[in-house]
């Protein structure tokens, strides 16, 4: 049974954030199903609890599975919107094109635009006289994103190191 | 008896994840052959391909509800680890909008037409390369220089299809 909470929930979610992804919001796609995801699961925590106990094993897996579920439409709906294989599916769905015509449909300056929109919404570049700079909370993912690289490519700083060394 | 088994159960494979994200932290994060997506898939694929039937397994042999309950919980919980995993090395990996930040971030601050103009470039390779690969994975069907959907690849192009119109979005890509 707390499987079909969980799935209830998560179905609930996705209806929640598409009405929100409908409304006029100043809110980003992904803030909207933060919005959506953590109201309904809160709801469910509470739902659980109060049916199984805190410390029950239906607890932990109700939620674990609508975690699950929530993070994998939110991968999903992300890759979705932002993808270039998926901008090309979507464009090929029903259509035969030639693949010169494929690419000059999908304007490469059009990509950065969309994208530099977004960071722009999202609040992470602002803009001033036509000239783009980072804002804080731009400065701050940068740097995040910085260490967690340098983290997940440790192998390039003792290659690098190794290179030094050797010549 | 049976919370034990449940709780034996949580305790082991939560020790499991520690032990499988420590594992990449201490040893694999600094081999190269673990720079590609691919290799990290693989490192999670396996895990869970391991890791799946040997807690429902256990489930089953304890005879007991609560430890099936607990197993299916922890596949799950599996599921979120392995995802927020991927995500975040994919993030550290290649990401355009990451790629638009980094190059402003160097020039303090640059004019939109003239950063669009540079980056555009990055954009065209791209498109090839993926072109490419959904070839390689048989999503398309290439036919005398023209591109077709395989049946598979129309089956994704729906469900791509539904998402965006399920967050409303105008524009992909």
């Amino acid at each position: 049974m707390w499987f079909v909470y969980s799935l209830c929930s998560w179905f609930l979610a996705v209806t929640v954030h598409a009405v929100l992804c409908r409304l006029s919001l100043p809110f980003g796609t992904v803030a909207r199903f933060f919005i959506a995801g953590s109201g309904v699961g809160i709801s469910l925590s509470c739902f659980v609890c109060a049916s199984h106990g805190i410390y029950s094993v239906e607890t932990f897996s109700a939620l674990s599975a609508y975690g699950f579920l929530c993070e994998l439409y939110l991968f999903l709906s992300t890759l979705a919107m932002a993808s270039i294989s998926s901008n090309l599916l979507i464009r090929l769905k029903g259509n035969r094109l030639q693949e010169q015509d494929l690419i000059a449909m999908y304007d490469a300056d059009r990509m950065v635009a969309v994208r530099i929109e977004r960071l722009l919404a999202a609040g992470l570049l602002a803009e001033d006289s036509g000239r783009l700079h980072l804002t804080r909370a731009g400065t701050r993912i940068v740097t995040g994103f910085q260490r967690l690289r340098a983290f997940c490519r440790d192998f390039e700083r003792i290659d690098t190191g190794a290179e030094r060394r050797g010549g | 008896m049976t919370v034990g088994c449940a709780s034996g159960l949580i305790a082991a494979s939560a020790l499991y994840f520690s032990l499988h994200l420590g594992l990449y932290a201490a040893v694999f994060r600094k081999l190269a052959v673990f720079g590609s997506e691919r290799r990290i898939l693989r490192y999670h694929l396996i895990s869970a391909i391991v890791f799946s039937p040997l807690v429902l397994s256990y489930g089953l042999v304890c005879d007991d509800i609560s430890a099936l309950t607990a197993a299916v919980g922890l596949i799950f919980a599996h599921g979120v680890y392995s995802l927020s995993f991927l995500e975040l090395w994919a993030l550290a990996d290649n990401s355009y909008s990451i790629g638009i930040l980094l190059r402003v971030m160097q020039s303090g601050a640059v004019s939109r037409l003239r950063l669009q103009s540079e980056l555009a470039e990055i954009g065209r390779r791209k498109k090839q390369a993926r072109l490419a690969s959904l070839s390689g994975l048989h999503l398309l069907r290439r036919e005398s220089g023209a591109v077709k959907l395989s049946t598979l690849g129309l089956l994704l192009s729906h469900g791509l299809a539904c998402l965006v119109w399920l967050a409303n979005s105008e524009e992909t890509g």
